[in-house]
């Protein structure tokens, strides 16, 4: 078992307040404040001149009211760093000397905000905005970029569903002390490790579906090779899951009169899951990402995910705003997955006793 | 129960571990209702003996048998004679994913295969036996050594075993644990007349409880006895010297 880190009590946010003297509040405040006046700020101004067309936010951007609010907004956070630093070490507790810090380093974050905003409107917004910016064209769009986020979703959750599928028989495969069942099982994981996923896709569509003219879509057989392909990279983490469970785990399920394959499903497999949740969550984030690599097979428009939903924007309007809208539309589909993902792992925790649990 | 009235039998079993050899030439027969201790140095191979009972180690060589079914043929079904031979561990190994109900439980569900009622009555009168009739809903990891043992010791003895194996149970534990662990196992001896195989460094349980001791060294049973024998009028020069170094 590795160390405990040690970490400052959280003794909460009230007593934290209760805490500052008047001038660490000051410091903590003038930086907040300066963030919050170039947040808030920007977008009262933007929203005035208007968010579309692209012509009015550029003239937003560029706008006097935009200047003066980067302004204020840097004169507060210059306030902000300089009074903390000034008054830290003259600060009598922790929580107020925290204050300070809070000031300067929120301080610090505007001004670094307010001289990169500076320095893009000082170039050449027009076009910038023209080319990124143009959210008038995403609204034609919108009900199809929809589709496409669902599309990613379904693809993504199917590839995983098969890939655990095949990664829990694989894994089982691969720990077996027979070698002849091992070998084709590491042949298949290194396969599928070793190669590219756009190669896998491209062979098993391009080579295999059309090729020897078996009926399956573009969109099938993407589903087929991300389940193949998270299957092996599955199969690795579900082997080190069991392999880092005790084994006196397995031998008092032996001892017990539980076969192989019982005492691996109700003592093993149980534990090594909960184990390989993070592992777990991190490759399905990549598989999520990964099936804009579907994009490159041409899906019919009603199959596009979200990278070929913003190809396919480019390519009607010749403008890169669908890019734009593809970002945080993965944004909007992994987040929600991550948190799915930490409540389950919460969950499945009870009762094990750990760092952290 | 085999014609011959023994319940285990050990027939010239030698065990390697790659070029290690841990089991030399053992002999060994268990009678119904004994309490066998096993004592010895470390790595002298007693745990391996003790694994060896139930073929959580395969022999090398040599048979074992249990109620006269030889476990070394490979045609023996080992899941059922295990079911027979309740073994309890010197690190516990409860399910941590499990309560201690569900510890117990887990095997006579899906092993024996009772109903649900009948496996939790089963679960909590064994719990009961072992004093912990208050933690059926407790995780592993929320109760002491002691009782995580007791708790083992209940897992195992749920199956309605005949021959339990215990491997050296007290040593994880802090001095004033061991008592309440030992008191169980007396208890199984004295009021179930439990057949036991018991690998110790507790000389005074063994003294008490044990009806016959073995010592072994570097693989071999070196010298056996009743424990009065055993202990004051040790014959194996060997014997003598770790006796000196542990008493
Ligand atoms: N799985 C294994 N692989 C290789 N060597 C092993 C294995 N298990 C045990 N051994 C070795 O066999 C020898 C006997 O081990 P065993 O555990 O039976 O000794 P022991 O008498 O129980 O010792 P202790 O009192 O320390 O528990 C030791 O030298 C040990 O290192
Ligand atoms: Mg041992």
């Amino acid at each position: 078992m590795s160390t405990v880190v040690e970490t400052a009590p959280d003794r909460g946010f009230r007593y934290v307040v209760r805490e500052q003297t008047p001038l660490s509040a000051a410091s903590a405040l003038l930086g907040a404040g300066a963030l919050g006046v170039l947040v808030v700020g920007t977008i009262g101004v933007l929203t005035s001149f208007g968010w579309t067309p692209s012509q009015q936010l550029a003239e937003g951007i560029t706008s006097g009211a935009q200047g003066a609010v980067l302004l204020v907004a840097a004169a507060l956070g210059l306030a902000g760093v300089a009074l903390g630093a000034w008054i830290y070490r003259r600060l009598p507790t922790k929580p107020s000397r925290e204050g300070a810090v809070a000031g300067v380093v929120l301080g610090a974050q505007a001004l670094v905000l307010v001289g990169l905003y500076w320095w893009f409107r000082s170039g050449n917004v027009d076009v910038f905005a023209r080319n990124f910016f143009e959210f008038a064209i995403l609204e034609e769009f919108a009900t199809h970029f929809l589709r496409a986020a669902g599309n990613t979703i379904i693809l993504a959750l199917s590839g995983e569903a098969i890939g655990i599928a095949i990664g829990l028989v694989l894994s089982m495969f691969a720990l077996s002390s027979r070698a002849v069942v091992r070998a084709p099982a590491r042949l298949y994981i290194n396969f599928f490790r070793g190669t590219p996923l756009l190669w896998q896709l491209s062979f098993f569509f391009f080579g295999i579906a059309l090729g020897l003219r078996i009926n399956l879509s573009a969109y099938q057989v993407a589903i087929l090779v991300l389940g193949l392909n998270a299957g092996a990279y599955s199969a690795e983490i579900f082997r080190a899951g069991i392999q880092s469970i005790e084994r006196g785990q397995f031998e008092a399920a032996r001892s017990l009169g539980m076969g192989y394959f019982k005492a691996m499903r109700l003592v093993i497999l149980p534990q090594a899951v909960r184990r390989v949740i993070p592992p777990f969550t991190n490759e399905f984030v990549i598989l999520i990402k990964d099936t804009s690599l579907v994009a490159f097979l041409g899906l019919t428009f009603q199959q596009q995910e979200l990278m070929s939903a913003g190809r396919e924007i480019f390519q009607q309007t010749f403008n890169a705003t669908g890019f734009v809208a593809t970002a945080a539309g993965y944004l909007v589909v992994t987040l929600p997955m991550i948190r799915v993902v930490t409540w389950l792992e919460r969950r499945m925790r009870s009762g094990l006793t750990g760092i952290g649990a | 129960m085999s014609s011959d009235g023994v319940l285990v039998r050990l027939e010239d079993v030698q065990k390697w571990f790659g070029d290690l050899h841990v089991l030399r030439d053992v002999n060994l027969a268990v009678h119904p209702r004994e309490v066998l201790v096993v004592i010895g140095p470390s790595g002298s191979g007693k745990s391996t003996l003790l694994r060896t009972i139930n073929l959580l180690e395969e022999p090398t060589e040599g048979r074992v048998f249990f109620e006269g079914l030889e476990l070394t043929d490979v045609r023996c079904d080992l899941n059922a004679a295990r079911t027979q031979i309740g073994m309890v561990f010197q690190s516990f190994n409860l399910f941590p994913h499990k309560t201690a109900l569900g510890n117990i439980t887990l095997a006579l569900r899906n092993v024996l295969g009772l109903s649900k009622e009948h496996a939790r009555a089963r679960a909590l009168e064994l719990l009961r036996q072992v004093g912990l009739e208050g933690k059926a809903d407790a995780y592993p990891g929320h109760l002491s050594g002691g009782q995580q043992q007791r708790v083992a010791i209940a897992r195992a003895l749920a199956l309605r075993p005949k021959l339990m194996l215990f491997d050296e149970v007290t040593s994880a534990l802090d001095p004033e644990l061991i008592k309440e662990v030992l008191d169980v196992m007396r208890a199984l001896a004295t009021e179930f007349h439990m057949t036991m195989v018991v690998v110790t460094h507790e000389m005074g349980f063994a003294r008490e409880v044990g009806d016959r001791v073995i010592f072994m060294d570097h693989g071999r049973i070196v010298e056996e006895g009743p424990p009065g024998q055993l202990f004051e009028h040790p014959q194996n020069e060997r014997t003598v010297k770790f006796l000196g170094q542990v008493l």
